[in-house]
């Protein structure tokens, strides 16, 4: 699935990103949430119709079996639960990532070396500066701006 | 417009990607605690879910944002920071994962645009504007939780995704970005090393 890479990166930048904004700024409280697999909603909304038939009317009635047995397999309602709380929660916890059910866990190796998310959120910074250029650009050919 | 109504003395929360998924139930969860802020791509939609929201006798604004859009995602900061409401929150909920490789206006591949590039943007323009103990979640996703995903990622970076000569190519105005170079573990036949 060619999509697939990008997505596993963009999310790997996520959490790079949320490791080093903590350190950076105290004064707020920077965390992740994974919210699990959640197979009813709808993701990858450019599969082909047997996939999305399936995604809209066969698995909704699996996940509920599969729960019990498959530890990741998670609902929208379940990961808002836990996504609202960690972002009403006023205990002050900064830099955490918390897994489908809200315990904190640990990123990869890779995420958790500062000196590569580091890289990540300077090389992103970085990157989106050089779109201050096309503003100008788009701006100064735009009459109606 | 629905703005005026907003009271500005409650606590308010930003939520990406509220019209569907997981977002749409955090959206609809988060209104028990205070104002959202419905950030999204297509008004009809958010302000399906603003009216849900106050049918409930609770509060929401709707603020249109193509994350994959740099420009948009300007506007929209801008857009939220007008409203002046008590930010105690912002959830970057919103992601994408097609089954093809697609690109931006600028080139640029749309899922690291809308999953990375738009929200680190969005926070960044944020931040500065956000009270002190304010709360900033990101969802991330299952591949990057050791405990389900095995075998472990490669050393392949964001670096590589927004490579030096990737960054040259937008900055000169060719926006011929190749698509996301990174490469997920696969499993080899031969035991011949990898050329990276």
């Amino acid at each position: 699935m060619p999509g697939a890479d990008a997505y596993a990166t963009s999310k790997q930048c996520t959490l790079a990103t949320v490791m080093v904004f903590a350190r950076e700024t105290q004064r707020l409280h920077f965390n992740a949430v994974e919210p699990g697999v959640n197979p009813t909603t709808g993701l990858s909304r450019d599969a082909n119709a047997f996939v999305r038939f399936l995604s809209k009317y066969i698995i909704p009635l699996l996940v509920p079996l599969l729960m019990p047995f498959i530890k990741v397999l998670s609902t929208p309602k379940r990961a808002a639960r836990v996504i609202t709380k960690v972002l009403i929660d006023a205990t002050g916890q900064t830099g955490v990532y918390y897994d489908e059910g809200g315990h904190p866990v640990l990123g990869s190796a890779l995420v958790r070396d500062p000196k590569f998310a580091e890289r990540v959120v300077a090389e992103t910074r970085a990157f989106l500066s050089t779109t201050l250029m096309y503003k100008e650009i788009s701006t100064a050919s735009s009459p109606t701006q | 417009m629905s703005k005026k109504t907003v009271p500005t003395n409650r606590n308010a929360y930003i939520i990406t990607g509220p019209t569907s998924g997981i977002g749409r139930a955090t959206a609809l969860e988060l209104a028990k605690h205070g104002t959202v802020v419905l950030v999204g791509r297509d008004l009809g939609r958010l302000d399906e879910v603003r009216k849900v929201i106050e049918q409930k006798g609770q509060h929401a604004v709707s603020v249109v944002c193509d994350l994959s859009d740099i420009f948009s995602v300007r506007r929209a900061a801008a857009e939220i920071i007008a409203l002046h409401l008590p930010i105690v929150g912002l959830l970057n909920n919103a992601g994408i994962m097609p089954t093809r490789a697609t690109k931006n206006a600028l080139g640029w591949d749309m899922t690291f645009a809308t999953n990375h590039l738009g929200p680190f943007a969005l926070t960044e323009a944020l931040v500065p504007h956000l009270p002190d103990g304010a709360n900033v979640v990101f969802i991330a996703s299952a591949v990057e939780n050791p405990e389900h995903t095995s075998p472990p990622r490669p050393s392949a970076s964001a670096a590589v995704a927004i490579s030096p000569q990737r960054r040259a190519r937008a900055a000169s105005g060719n926006p011929s970005v190749p698509k996301c170079q990174v490469r997920t573990p696969t499993p080899r036949r031969s035991s011949a090393p990898s050329p990276r």
